[in-house]
């Protein structure tokens, strides 16, 4: 969700800087666009998808969400001369790194579980198991590998919509937006 | 007749450039699932 609203707000401002300055939109030229649809719609089956996602033991999980995201660097890679595509690259190898070295899930702490899910009791043992069905694994704190890029980072208090976020999810976030506001660049030249 | 119609009307609400861009915009936010990893998924469902 909050990855989303970083999309919604990337074409709401290129979109208001077009009608401002009178351009028209002009769509990028990607390589290897398919890639991204072979990479992610495992993890779409697997992680937005509850009733298929339930079935898949844990123990595959990470084999599938390491190799797409290997996908996606190689199409990050093909890319990283686009606006943008560095940042969006750099936020995924961070991803990537601290899903690798946490046993291929994205490692977040008991405390962080207890900041965006406060119903828990606080005594509810939580370590060591999937958070729902999403990408993440609940790991002690001194057991997370490169703490500083798993998800633990929350929104405000005053933001009724809880989750936890990585580094690696706030630099994809800044170059979606930098990406789509060159949508509407002046004079992009078109790359191949 | 009503397929030279069609034709018009399609021309005139979705350009081909407004295609490019959704392809386009489709494929970034299916890269931010894919490289995201925020606790609820990064989309509709999840944690």
């Amino acid at each position: 969700m909050v990855l989303l609203i970083a999309v919604a707000a990337g074409l709401l401002l290129t979109i208001l800087r077009a009608k401002l300055t009178g351009r028209t939109l002009k769509p990028i030229k990607l390589k290897f666009g398919w890639l991204v649809f072979v990479a992610v719609l495992p993890q779409i089956i697997l992680f937005q998808i509850p009733a298929i996602g339930r079935q898949i033991p844990n123990s595959v999980i990470p084999v599938i969400l390491v190799l797409s995201q290997v996908l996606l660097l190689g199409f990050a890679a093909a890319n990283i001369v686009i606006p943008g595509f560095w940042l969006l690259g750099l936020g995924l190898l961070a991803n990537f790194t601290v899903i690798v070295l946490n046993k291929g899930w994205m490692p977040i702490s008991p405390e962080i579980v207890h900041r965006i899910l406060p119903t828990f009791p606080d005594d509810f043992p939580l370590v060591e198991q999937r958070l729902g069905y999403s990408k993440d694994w609940i790991y002690a704190y001194p057991d997370i590998h490169l703490p500083w890029l798993s998800d633990h980072f929350t929104l405000p208090e005053w933001i009724p919509y809880r989750v936890a976020f990585s580094f690696g999810d706030v630099l994809v976030a800044l170059g979606a937006v930098w990406l789509l506001w060159s949508l509407s660049d002046p004079d992009k030249k078109e790359t191949k | 007749m009503p397929s030279n119609l069609l034709s018009t009307l399609k021309s005139k609400v979705i350009t081909p450039n407004d295609v490019r861009i959704a392809l386009f915009v489709l494929t970034l936010v299916l890269f931010l699932l894919g490289a995201g990893a925020p606790s609820d998924g990064g989309g509709a469902a999840g944690g």
